[in-house]
């Protein structure tokens, strides 16, 4: 099989052609992979430090603060260290991150009582714990898409294999495992997120886990679908009567024509995770604090409307994400099926 | 087992459970012998049972909805319906091969043609080059540039090339035996002839015989050594070509011919056989053709034996009782 099918070429080309849908693309595929860099790019850790004719990287590796001429074997404080006339002696020179704000470091020698308005120095301004507003919304940005992401990846793999098996094996196995999904379905979702995450610590991979138990039920209904109408068609009677096994009929050559609606559907399943992420978050049920979250940062704009940078600057961000998620999955399904405007005269 | 046989088929008895869980019998003991390189002809209207035949042979009928009853078929020396599964994907493929009646569907819209016949040599052992053996057997079939055919994808392919790289499929492993259910039915006549005429010369070259699925009996007539008339899940006649054409003797055969234009033939009227071919669930009890047929006698409520009327030539009906 090749590995660009003319077909695929021919639905890039369409979506191509969509330009919010590329463009979306574009714009959330370079934030995102730009936020991969962000616990480098987005900290108070400098990139590069020069100190008494040594070269250090301590956005990259840990330096006690000894080694710049502090007291303690703990990490040196960067911002106040650069400044440190001492320092300077020394000629101490540092390359700080383009946003240089730890999203965990409460600024509490700002003026006045946070949440500080924005500044020249905080330009989101500082959230009800001192802590800036503009990091930690990159870094929850970061959270929220590999969390989506790898939920997105997790429950369409199971969707496929369980959706699949369904329509495959049809007849009785098909109609047990639909009731057995239709009340597996059924269980409220938040409630066992709720006493999942009281019995165990609540943590990004038991969220993934707990969110996966229930994801892959959309996509197992398409599946199963297009397996039930693909398993009889001609070319499957083709390759059972060359010998072909079930498992290579079931992997090679029905899931290839199967995967439309995987690819079409991906998107909103990462907006999904998103919104699921950010509301778990914003009702207290999602990653433990003080991890940088937007559901949290949310939650603090609520409770602080007095302070309308922090609600503006969230929602702004969450509405961008999501209307660049939408014009994607907008343009991946036109591109996967083109509707005609023709019809009989 | 006779050596000179290549695929014996004994008392065949399959149907298919419909919505009601009631087994409906769409082919009653159905028994034929195939030599090797022959060419047999399988004819019958649609919807007699004649694919139902070709695929309870390799065992391809939908489950669970279809079944095999009883019966054997004997393919050197093994039976096909009790063997089990993994020695059976061995035989289907290299063993026998299958040609479909539309070309355009039994491919696999997304993968290239090359991979679709690389494929095969996957999973069955084959002495030789697999890449040499495509090459060759693509310009045996017809194809001129099959390195171009290769890198295609089905659907870029007319319905007669692809009825070509789907007998090359076929022939790919050298099987002993090639079921071809209506392969050319969905091809224009021009592709239907040449298509026929590879076959035939193939079916020399390679020394595989040939089971020919068809409602045409003028293509048996010309391409055929033997034939078998089906009629609603049982078969009326087994007889030699030959035979056939010039004794045809089961009153079905008779308004078969009769049915069919013929330019020899003084009188230029079509005589159609009244009524039309029963549901599976309605067949009779006795002689199946019972009720469309004008010789029809008391004793055609029985389920006649096969009398014989000439040399290899057998006839399902009660009129020839007395011939033996």
């Amino acid at each position: 099989m090749g590995l660009v099918s003319e077909l695929t070429k021919e639905r890039y080309k369409r979506f191509k052609k969509i330009k919010r849908a590329y463009y979306s693309l574009w714009i959330l595929g370079v934030a995102f992979i730009f936020s991969l860099f962000t616990p480098w790019l987005v900290n108070d850790k400098p990139l590069v430090l020069i100190y008494d004719n040594g070269c250090y990287f301590p956005a990259f590796k840990f330096y006690p603060s000894t080694q710049f001429g502090g007291r303690y074997g703990t990490e040196a404080d960067y911002p106040v260290l650069k400044d440190d006339p001492s320092f300077k002696e020394k000629g101490g020179w540092v390359l700080m991150p383009p946003w240089p704000h730890n999203p965990l470091h409460p600024y509490l020698h700002l003026e006045g009582t946070p949440p500080h308005p924005p500044s020249f120095r905080h330009w989101l301004g500082t959230d009800a714990s001192a802590r800036d507003i503009m990091a930690r919304l990159m870094h929850g940005f970061r959270i929220c898409m590999v969390f989506a992401l790898i939920l997105a990846c997790l429950s369409a793999l199971l969707g496929i294999v369980i959706g699949g098996v369904q329509g495959y094996l049809a007849g009785k196995v098909d109609i047990i495992m639909q009731r057995l999904i239709e009340i597996w379905s059924a269980l409220p979702f938040l409630y066992v997120v709720i006493m999942i995450g009281s019995i165990y610590e609540r943590s990004f991979k038991l969220l993934i886990f707990v969110m996966l138990l229930f994801q892959w039920i959309g996509l197992s209904y398409y599946m199963r679908g297009e397996f039930l109408k693909l398993k009889n068609m001609n070319y499957i009677l083709t390759a059972r009567a060359v010998g072909m096994s079930h498992f290579r009929i079931f992997f090679r050559h029905i899931l290839p024509n199967a995967l439309t609606p995987v690819v079409t559907i991906m998107p909103f399943s990462l907006i999904g995770g998103i919104g699921a992420l950010t509301a778990l978050d914003f009702l207290g049920f999602g990653l433990h604090p003080p991890t940088p979250s937007w559901g949290e940062l949310l939650d603090q704009g609520l409770k602080y409307l007095y302070a309308p940078w922090i609600a503006t600057s969230t929602v702004f961000a969450l509405f961008l994400t999501l209307l660049l998620a939408t014009f994607i999955g907008e343009g991946v399904r036109e591109a996967f099926d083109p509707k005609s405007g023709d019809r009989f005269e | 087992m006779n050596n000179d046989i290549i695929i014996s088929v004994e008392h065949l008895n399959a149907g298919f459970t419909g919505e009601d869980e009631e087994l409906v019998m769409i082919i009653d003991d159905v028994s034929f012998e195939i030599r090797p390189g022959e060419f047999f002809g399988l004819v019958g209207e649609s919807g007699c049972g004649k694919t139902v035949t070709a695929l309870s042979l390799l065992r391809l009928l939908p489950v669970p909805s279809g079944k095999i009853i009883s019966g054997n078929v004997n393919f050197k020396g093994e039976d096909l319906i009790s063997l089990s599964r993994e020695a059976l994907y061995k035989i289907r493929g290299q063993g026998i091969g299958m040609i479909f009646q539309e070309p355009a569907a039994a491919f696999n819209p997304i993968s290239t043609i090359k991979s679709q016949l690389m494929e095969v040599f996957d999973y069955h052992d084959f002495k030789g080059d697999p890449d040499t053996r495509v090459n060759e057997l693509l310009v045996r079939v017809g194809i001129p540039d099959p390195n171009r055919i290769l890198k295609s994808y089905p659907h870029e392919l007319s319905g007669g090339m692809l009825q070509r790289v789907g007998i090359c499929l076929a022939l790919l492993l050298k099987p002993k035996l090639v079921i071809a259910d209506e392969p050319t039915t969905a091809l224009d006549v021009t592709v239907q002839a040449q298509i026929m005429e590879l076959l035939a010369e193939l079916q020399k070259e390679e020394n595989t015989a040939i089971l020919f699925i068809t409602h045409n009996l003028n293509l048996v007539a010309q391409y055929g050594d033997r034939l078998a008339v089906m009629y609603a899940g049982r078969i009326a006649e087994t007889a030699d070509t030959e035979s056939f054409f010039s004794n045809p003797s089961h009153p079905y055969s008779l308004g078969l011919l009769n049915a069919m234009p013929n330019l020899k033939s003084d009188t230029s009227t079509i005589v159609p056989i009244p009524g039309q071919v029963p549901k599976p669930s309605d067949f009779l009890e006795g002689c199946r053709f019972a009720d469309r047929c004008d010789r029809v006698f008391d004793e055609c409520k029985e389920k006649p034996q096969f009398y014989q009327v000439g040399e290899n030539h057998f006839v399902s009906c009660f009129l020839y009782k007395d011939m033996g």
